[in-house]
C-alpha cells in the first residue's frame, strides 16, 4: 500500500522530502543526528529520483503528472511532472546533493545544522522548478532557489561575501522580476484568446494568435532572466564573484545545478512559447554563446585564482550549451544539437562541480586558492592527482569522457545549421585545453616550490566518496551516453523537431513493478 | 579475439594504475608485458584468420552514439591495413615494454608509466581498428592524452610539463581540423563509417556538384589533422620537445606508432584524396618540404635524441609526400619499415643514453663501439636502413616513394628534387650520429672527477635491439619495387597485399592513371642509382668529417663560412621563437586584456554603475529615512489620521 | 443584568486608551514602555471590539478580540525577546540608538 502511495505521488515526493528534512534538521538538537537525519533525507530523494528513472517510459510525453488545484478561481494549479529533458537534470540534482552532504560532513565553521537544512531547502527548490508545470509554481520555486543561496555565499562565504551574494541576488533577481512581468502579460493573453485562467504550462503552450509586438517582448523578457541564469555574456560578471565567495559546497551546486536552470528555462519555457521569436533571436543567441565560449575560455586562461579559473569556465561551457540549443535547422532545431545540450548540462554539472570539490580539497588544507601557491602536488597528492586530471579530461572534452559527446553533438548539429558558428565554437574546444591543462601543470606538475606542500595529505576517504564517483561518471559518460541518452532521446527529439508548435501529452502512470528499465511498451501487454 | 586484443592493454593498464600493489617493480613490468605480449598473439590470430580469407571483417560492439540521426556504433574493423597496423603496434610495442623494464629501472614510480604505456597501446588500437570516424577519434585523441602524459611523466622538471602540454595542444589544433573533417563528412554523406563511405565513392561513377568542392574542403580539414598527429609543417613543433619523455616512449610513440597515424588516416580514407586532387597537391608539397626542412635541422644538432626527432619528422614528410603523390601503399609500407628502424634507432640512442648516465649530447660521446659492442652493431644495421643502403629497408620503401613522386604529372621532377637532397642530407646526418657516438676517440672530461666505464645493456634491453635489427633487414624485402622483383620474377608483395584496400574510386580514374601506366625501366634504375650514389657521397663526406677529432664537419665549415646560416640551422629557424611571439604571446596579452578591462571595468563596471545609478537617484527620495523610529512612528500615525479623515468625506 | 453602558462612553474611553498609547509609542525613548503601549493600543482595539459585539449582538467581535489577545501575547513575547537581543548588542534599550535605516 504505502509503496503505491509513494509510486503514485512521486514527484511530489521528491520535490519536498528535502523540504521536510530540512525543517527536521533544524529542529533536531543534536547535530550529529541532524547530519545523519539530512544526509538520509537527500538519500531517499535519490532513491525517489531513481525510482522515477526506473520507471520512466522512453517517450516524449509528460510522466508522474501530479496536478492539484492551487487557487482554482484564478486558474493557478499545484501541477508537477517529469519529461525527457528535465529527467537527467533531477537525477543529477539529487546526486550532488547527497554527495555534497557528504562533502560538507566536516564543515568548518559555526551553524552547520542551517548549513545542511540550507541545502535541502534549495534541492526542494531546484526540483520544484525542474518538475513544475505551472507557471506561477514555477516561478515560486525559481524565487525559492535564490534564498538559501544567498544565506550559503553571505554567511559561509570569503572575504567578499556581502558584496558577492548581493550582486548575485540583484542580478537574478533583476530578470526573475521581468520574467513575472511577462508571466502575468502572458497569463492575461491566454484569458483574452480562450476565455478562462490559466497558468498550466501546456495549455499555456497552445497559444497560437499573439501579436508578434508582444511576443517579441515576452520572448526577451524571458530569455533574459535565463541568460543572467546561465550566464550568457555579457550578463556573466556575478558569476567570477558568486563562484569565488561561496563555499565549496554552494559552488558545486551553483555551478553543477542551478545554472542549468537557466538553460532549462530556455529549453521548456521561452524557445516553445514563442517559437516566432525565438526563429528571429537564434542567431542573436548563437553568438552570444561563441562570443561566451571564446571570451570565458581567454579570461580564464590568465585567472590566478583555481576557483575563478574555473567560474569563467563555466561560462565558456554553458556557451556550448547555449550554441546547441540555438542551432535552428529548416525550422527545426538540429536534433544532435540539442540532444548535446542536453547531455553537456549534465556532463558540466559534473566536471565542474567535481573541479570545484578539488579545488576545495586544497583550499582546505592550505587556505589558499592561488595557483602560484601550488606547484608539484602530483608527487605528495598522487591520487588528487589523478582525480583533477580525470576531471580536466572531462572539462576539454576529451574522447571517452561525457564532455566530448556533448560538445561533438553541439557541434555537429551546429555546423548543419551554421558551419561559422561551429567553427568557431570548436576553437573553444582548442582554449578549453588551454586553460585546462594550465591550471594542471601550476598545481600538479613542476617542483614543489612552497615547502608546506611538501607534506600535503593527500584525499582523504570522506573525499574520495565525493570524488570517485563523479570520476566514474565522468567516463561513464563517456563511455556509455546510450544508457543516460535513450530514456529521454524522444523527449528532446520531440521538442527539437516540433518546437514551433510544441505540445506536450501527460501520460498515464506505469503500473508498479511493470516497465522495467528502458523497455518502452510493455505497458500496454 | 578481437576484442582480447583490446582488452588486454586496457586491462594492463587498470591493474598497473588502479589495482595492483605499486611497490614491486618487477610484477607491474610483468604485467604490462604480458598485457601487450597477449595482445600481440591475440593479433596475429586475428591477422592470420583475416589474411586467409582477405575478406574485411566488421565486429559491432554496442550502440556508442546515437543522436537525432547521427549514429557512431562502437564497431572495429579488420582489414590489410587495420591487420597490419596491430601487428606493427603490438609487436613493436612488446619489445619496447620488454626494453623499457631495464631502462625504467631507477624509476620509483615505474607502475605509473607502465599504465600509460598500455593505456597508450590500447588507444592506439583503437585509433587504428576503428570502422567509424568517431572511434578512430577517440584514439586519436586518447594516444595524444597518453603521450601528453609520458612525455611530462618526469613532471618535477617544468620543461617536461611544458614539453608535454605543447604537445596536446598542437595536436589539438590538428583535432579540429579532423573534427570539422568530421562534420562535413556527416553534413555531405549523412554517414560516418568507413565501410559505408567507401563503397559509396566506389559506386559513383562520377562526382556531381557540390561534391567535388566538399571533398576538398573535407580532405584538406582531415589533412590538418594530419598534420597534427603526424608532426608537418606547420604543427611540427611539439615533436622534438617530446623527447623530453623516456626513450622507450619516443620509440613506441613519437617514432614508430602514434605519429604515423596521420598517414593511417589518409590511408583509411584514401578514396577521398583521390576525388580530391588539389589537396593532393597540398599534401604533396607539405610532405617534400616537411621532409627538407627536417633534414637540414638535423644536420647540426648535437643531442642526440633530438636528431632522431628530426629525422622522424623528415621520414614522416616522406610518407606524406608519398600519399600526396597517390602512392598510399608505399606510403604504409614506409610507415612499417620506418616503425622498424626508427625504434630500433631510439632505443639503441636509449641504451647510450642509459650507458653515459643520461648524458645526451654526442658531442661528450666518442668511441663507444667498444664498450657497446651489441648496440654499435644494432645500430649500424639501423642507419643503414634509414639511409636507404640497398639490401635494407629503408632502401625499397624510399626508392619506392622517389619513384612515385618523380613519375606525379605536377611539379612531380620538383618534389622528387626535394626528396632527393633530403634523402642526402638523412645520410649524411644519420652518419655523423653514428660516428660522433661510436668511433672516434673517447671524449675527455677534464672536470668529471668520477669516470664511469660505460657497460654494455643487460640481454632484456639488447634482445629487442637485436630483433628490431633483424626486422629491419628483413621487412624491406616484403615491398621490393615490381621492376626489381621482376628480376627474380616476383612481384610487389606489399602493394598487392593493399590492393584490395586502396583504390582510386572510378570518379577519380582519369587524373591517376600515371600510376598505372608503363614506365620506362631505365629511368627508374637510372633514379635508383642517382640515390644510392648521393648517399654513398654523403655517408663518405659524414665519414671523413667526423671520425677524427678535433671535428671539422659541417658545424665548423658553416661555423667558418656561414655563421648566420649555421646559427638559423642549429635555432631550427627559430620557428618555436616566432609562434611564440608572433601567437601565443599577443593571445595572452588580448586574454589579460579581456579580463582586467574588458571584464572587469567595462562590462562589470557597466553592471556597477546601473548599482550606483539607482543609489544615486535613490537618494533624491531617502531624506526623510531619518532612522528614528517615533518619527515613523509619527508618520504612520499621521498617515492614518489622514486616511481616516479623508474616507470621513 | 445591569442597566447597559452606553456604547459611547466604550468609544471615548477606546479612543482615550490609544491616544495614550500612540502618545508613548511616539513620545517614550525606552523600548519596553515602547512595547506597554503597543499593548495599550491593541487593548484599546480590543475594547471597540467587544463593544461593538455587544451592541450589534453577535459574537464576531468577541472572537476577533480573543485573536487579538493571542496575537498580542505572540507579540509581546517576540518583542522582549528582540529587546532582550538589543540590549546584549547596544548595552541599552533607547530607541535612538536603533538608526540602522537611516537612508
Amino acid at each position: 500500500m504505502l509503496l503505491l502511495w509513494i509510486h503514485s505521488h512521486i514527484a511530489t515526493l521528491t520535490i519536498f522530502t528535502p523540504l521536510l528534512v530540512a525543517a527536521l534538521v533544524v529542529l533536531c538538537p543534536s547535530l550529529w543526528v541532524a547530519k545523519w537525519l539530512a544526509l538520509l533525507g537527500a538519500g531517499a530523494c535519490f532513491l525517489e529520483s531513481v525510482h522515477m528513472w526506473h520507471y520512466f517510459v522512453p517517450g516524449s510525453g509528460l510522466q508522474f503528472t501530479e496536478m492539484h488545484a492551487w487557487l482554482p478561481q484564478w486558474g493557478i494549479q499545484y501541477f508537477v511532472g517529469v519529461d525527457g529533458i528535465s529527467l537527467l537534470l533531477i537525477m543529477l540534482s539529487t546526486f550532488l546533493t547527497c554527495l555534497l552532504l557528504i562533502g560538507a560532513w566536516n564543515f568548518e565553521g559555526k551553524g552547520q545544522k542551517t548549513f545542511f537544512a540550507l541545502l535541502l531547502f534549495l534541492e526542494s527548490g531546484m526540483l520544484g522548478a525542474l518538475m513544475a508545470f505551472d507557471l506561477v509554481f514555477f516561478y515560486v520555486c525559481w524565487e525559492v532557489m535564490l534564498i538559501p543561496m544567498y544565506f550559503i555565499i553571505g554567511v559561509w562565504g570569503g572575504k567578499n561575501r556581502i558584496y558577492a551574494t548581493t550582486k548575485f541576488i540583484l542580478y537574478t533577481a533583476f530578470g526573475s522580476l521581468l520574467m513575472l512581468v511577462a508571466a502575468i502579460s502572458l497569463y492575461l493573453l491566454y484569458k483574452k484568446e480562450f476565455g478562462v485562467y490559466s497558468t498550466n504550462v501546456l495549455d499555456l503552450y497552445r497559444l497560437s494568435g499573439l501579436p508578434a509586438a508582444s511576443q517579441f517582448w515576452l520572448f526577451c523578457a524571458f530569455a533574459l532572466a535565463f541568460a543572467i541564469k546561465i550566464p550568457l555574456w555579457p550578463f556573466h560578471t556575478w558569476l567570477p564573484h558568486a563562484h569565488t565567495e561561496a563555499p565549496t559546497t554552494g559552488s558545486v551546486i551553483l555551478a553543477g545545478v542551478m545554472l542549468k536552470m537557466g538553460t532549462y528555462g530556455l529549453l521548456r519555457f521561452a524557445i516553445p512559447l514563442f517559437p516566432a521569436v525565438f526563429l528571429d533571436f537564434a542567431p542573436v543567441l548563437s553568438v552570444l554563446g561563441v562570443i561566451g565560449i571564446i571570451y570565458g575560455a581567454l579570461v580564464a586562461w590568465q585567472q590566478p585564482d583555481a576557483k575563478k579559473m574555473v567560474a569563467y569556465s563555466s561560462v565558456s561551457h554553458l556557451g556550448f550549451v547555449v550554441v546547441g540549443s540555438c542551432a535552428v535547422l529548416h525550422s527545426m532545431i538540429s536534433p544532435e544539437a540539442l540532444t548535446g545540450a542536453v547531455y553537456q548540462m549534465i556532463n558540466h554539472g559534473v566536471s565542474t562541480g567535481m573541479l570545484f570539490f578539488l579545488v576545495g580539497v586544497l583550499y582546505d588544507r592550505r587556505h589558499t586558492r592561488l595557483l602560484d601557491d601550488f606547484g608539484g602536488l602530483a608527487r605528495p597528492m598522487p591520487w588528487f592527482a589523478v582525480l583533477l586530471i580525470i576531471a580536466t579530461l572531462g572539462s576539454v572534452g576529451l574522447p571517452g569522457t561525457g564532455g566530448f559527446v556533448g560538445e561533438f553533438l553541439i557541434l555537429l548539429g551546429t555546423f548543419q545549421s551554421n558551419p561559422a558558428i561551429a567553427i568557431l565554437a570548436s576553437l573553444g574546444v582548442l582554449l578549453g585545453a588551454v586553460y585546462m591543462l594550465t591550471l594542471c601543470r601550476k598545481i600538479l606538475f613542476g617542483p614543489v616550490t612552497h615547502k608546506e606542500n611538501e607534506s600535503l595529505q593527500d584525499v582523504s576517504w570522506r573525499e574520495a566518496l565525493v570524488l570517485a564517483p563523479l570520476a566514474v561518471l565522468v567516463i561513464a559518460m563517456g563511455v556509455q551516453p546510450g544508457f543516460f541518452l535513450d530514456r529521454v532521446r524522444p523527449s528532446i527529439d520531440h521538442l527539437a523537431k516540433t518546437y514551433s508548435e510544441y505540445r506536450l501529452e501527460r501520460v498515464e502512470l506505469p503500473p508498479l513493478g511493470c516497465c522495467k528499465g528502458g523497455c518502452s511498451n510493455g505497458c500496454e501487454e | 579475439m578481437i576484442w582480447m586484443v583490446l582488452l588486454f592493454p586496457l586491462l594492463g593498464a587498470l591493474l598497473n594504475g588502479f589495482l595492483l600493489p605499486r611497490r614491486s617493480k618487477l610484477l607491474s613490468h610483468g604485467v604490462a608485458v604480458a598485457a601487450v605480449a597477449g595482445a600481440f598473439a591475440c593479433a596475429c590470430c586475428v591477422f592470420l584468420e583475416f589474411f586467409a580469407t582477405r575478406h574485411s571483417h566488421l565486429y559491432f560492439g554496442f550502440n556508442w552514439l546515437q543522436a537525432g540521426k547521427f549514429t557512431a556504433p562502437f564497431e572495429l574493423v579488420v582489414d590489410q591495413l587495420s591487420g597490419l597496423m596491430i601487428l606493427i603496434i603490438t609487436g613493436i610495442g612488446t619489445l619496447i615494454h620488454i626494453y623499457a623494464g631495464g631502462y625504467m629501472k631507477e624509476e620509483v614510480t615505474t607502475y605509473r608509466f607502465f599504465a600509460y604505456l598500455n593505456l597508450f597501446v590500447f588507444m592506439m588500437l583503437l585509433l587504428v581498428l576503428g570502422n567509424n570516424l568517431l572511434v578512430m577519434f577517440v584514439g586519436w585523441e586518447g594516444v595524444g592524452l597518453c603521450s601528453y602524459l609520458l612525455i611530462g611523466y618526469w613532471f618535477q622538471e617544468e620543461a617536461n610539463a611544458k614539453a608535454g602540454m605543447k604537445a596536446f595542444l598542437v595536436n589539438r589544433i590538428g583535432d579540429i581540423g579532423f573534427l570539422i573533417g568530421i562534420f562535413l563528412t556527416y553534413k555531405h554523406f549523412g554517414t560516418v563509417s568507413f565501410s559505408e563511405l567507401s563503397s559509396w565513392m566506389n559506386l559513383m561513377p562520377t562526382l556531381a556538384e557540390p561534391y567535388p568542392k566538399a571533398l576538398f574542403w573535407i580532405t584538406l580539414s582531415f589533412f590538418i589533422g594530419a598534420c597534427g598527429k603526424s608532426a608537418q609543417l606547420p604543427l611540427y613543433v611539439w615533436l622534438p620537445d617530446a623527447m623530453a619523455g623516456p626513450t622507450p616512449v619516443s620509440a613506441l610513440i613519437h617514432a614508430a606508432t602514434m605519429v604515423t597515424a596521420g598517414i593511417f588516416m589518409m590511408t583509411r580514407l584514401s578514396f577521398f584524396f583521390y576525388a580530391a586532387p588539389d589537396t593532393m597537391l597540398i599534401v604533396a608539397c607539405v610532405g617534400a618540404l616537411t621532409a627538407l626542412f627536417a633534414a637540414t635541422i638535423a644536420l647540426v644538432q648535437t643531442d642526440i635524441k633530438k636528431v632522431l626527432a628530426y629525422s622522424t619528422v623528415s621520414q614522416l614528410g616522406y610518407m606524406v609526400l608519398a600519399c600526396g603523390v597517390g602512392a598510399f601503399d608505399a606510403g604504409v609500407f614506409h610507415l612499417l619499415t620506418h616503425a622498424c628502424f626508427k625504434a630500433l634507432l631510439f632505443l639503441g640512442a636509449g641504451s647510450v643514453i642509459f650507458a653515459m648516465h643520461h648524458e645526451q649530447d654526442m658531442r661528450r660521446m666518442g668511441g663507444l663501439r667498444k664498450h657497446l659492442p651489441i648496440t654499435h652493431g644494432v645500430m649500424l644495421v639501423g642507419v643503414l636502413a634509414i639511409i636507404g643502403v640497398p639490401g635494407f629497408s629503408g632502401f625499397f620503401s624510399k626508392d619506392e616513394i622517389l619513384w612515385k613522386a618523380f613519375i606525379f604529372p605536377t611539379y612531380g621532377p620538383i618534389l622528387w628534387g626535394i626528396g632527393f637532397l633530403a634523402a642526402g642530407c638523412t645520410a649524411f646526418y644519420m652518419v655523423r650520429l653514428l660516428c660522433l657516438t661510436f668511433y672516434g676517440t673517447p671524449y675527455q672530461d677534464k672536470s668529471a672527477h668520477h669516470h664511469h666505464h660505460p657497460h654494455e645493456t643487460p640481454w632484456y634491453m639488447w634482445g629487442p635491439l637485436v630483433v628490431l635489427a633483424l626486422l629491419s633487414i628483413g621487412v624491406g624485402y616484403l615491398g621490393v619495387p615490381d621492376f626489381l622483383a621482376h628480376l627474380v620474377g616476383g612481384h610487389n608483395l606489399f602493394a598487392h597485399y593493399l590492393e584490395g584496400l586502396i583504390y582510386i574510386p572510378a570518379s577519380a580514374q582519369g587524373a591517376w592513371g600515371h600510376l598505372h601506366a608503363e614506365h620506362a625501366h631505365e629511368l627508374e634504375w637510372g633514379l635508383m642509382l642517382s640515390s644510392v650514389a648521393l648517399v654513398t657521397l654523403a655517408a663518405g663526406t659524414a665519414v671523413f668529417c667526423y671520425t677524427n677529432r678535433p671535428v671539422r664537419g659541417v658545424a665548423s665549415f658553416l661555423g667558418g663560412h656561414f655563421p648566420r646560416l649555421h646559427q638559423l640551422l642549429l635555432d631550427k629557424y627559430r620557428v618555436d621563437e616566432c609562434y611564440q611571439r608572433k601567437i601565443v604571446t599577443p593571445l595572452a596579452e588580448i586574454s589579460t586584456f579581456l579580463w582586467q578591462v574588458v571584464d572587469v571595468r567595462v562590462i562589470n563596471g557597466c553592471v556597477n554603475w546601473v548599482g550606483y545609478l539607482l543609489m544615486g537617484t535613490s537618494g533624491i527620495a531617502s531624506f526623510r529615512m531619518t532612522g528614528s523610529l517615533h518619527r515613523y512612528g509619527f508618520w504612520v500615525l499621521a498617515g492614518t489620521v489622514c486616511v481616516l479623515i479623508i474616507s470621513c468625506f | 443584568m445591569s442597566a447597559m453602558v452606553p456604547i459611547e462612553h466604550s468609544l471615548i474611553l477606546a479612543f482615550l486608551l490609544f491616544f495614550i498609547g500612540a502618545a508613548g509609542v511616539l513620545i517614550r525613548r525606552n523600548l519596553i514602555t515602547v512595547l506597554m503601549s503597543i499593548e495599550l493600543m491593541l487593548n484599546s482595539a480590543n475594547l471597540l471590539f467587544v463593544a461593538a459585539s455587544r451592541q450589534v449582538g453577535n459574537v464576531e467581535g468577541q472572537v476577533m478580540m480573543s485573536f487579538v489577545i493571542l496575537i498580542a501575547a505572540c507579540e509581546a513575547a517576540i518583542g522582549l525577546a528582540m529587546v532582550i537581543a538589543i540590549f546584549r548588542r547596544y548595552g541599552n534599550i533607547k530607541t535612538e540608538f536603533l538608526r540602522a535605516l537611516r537612508g
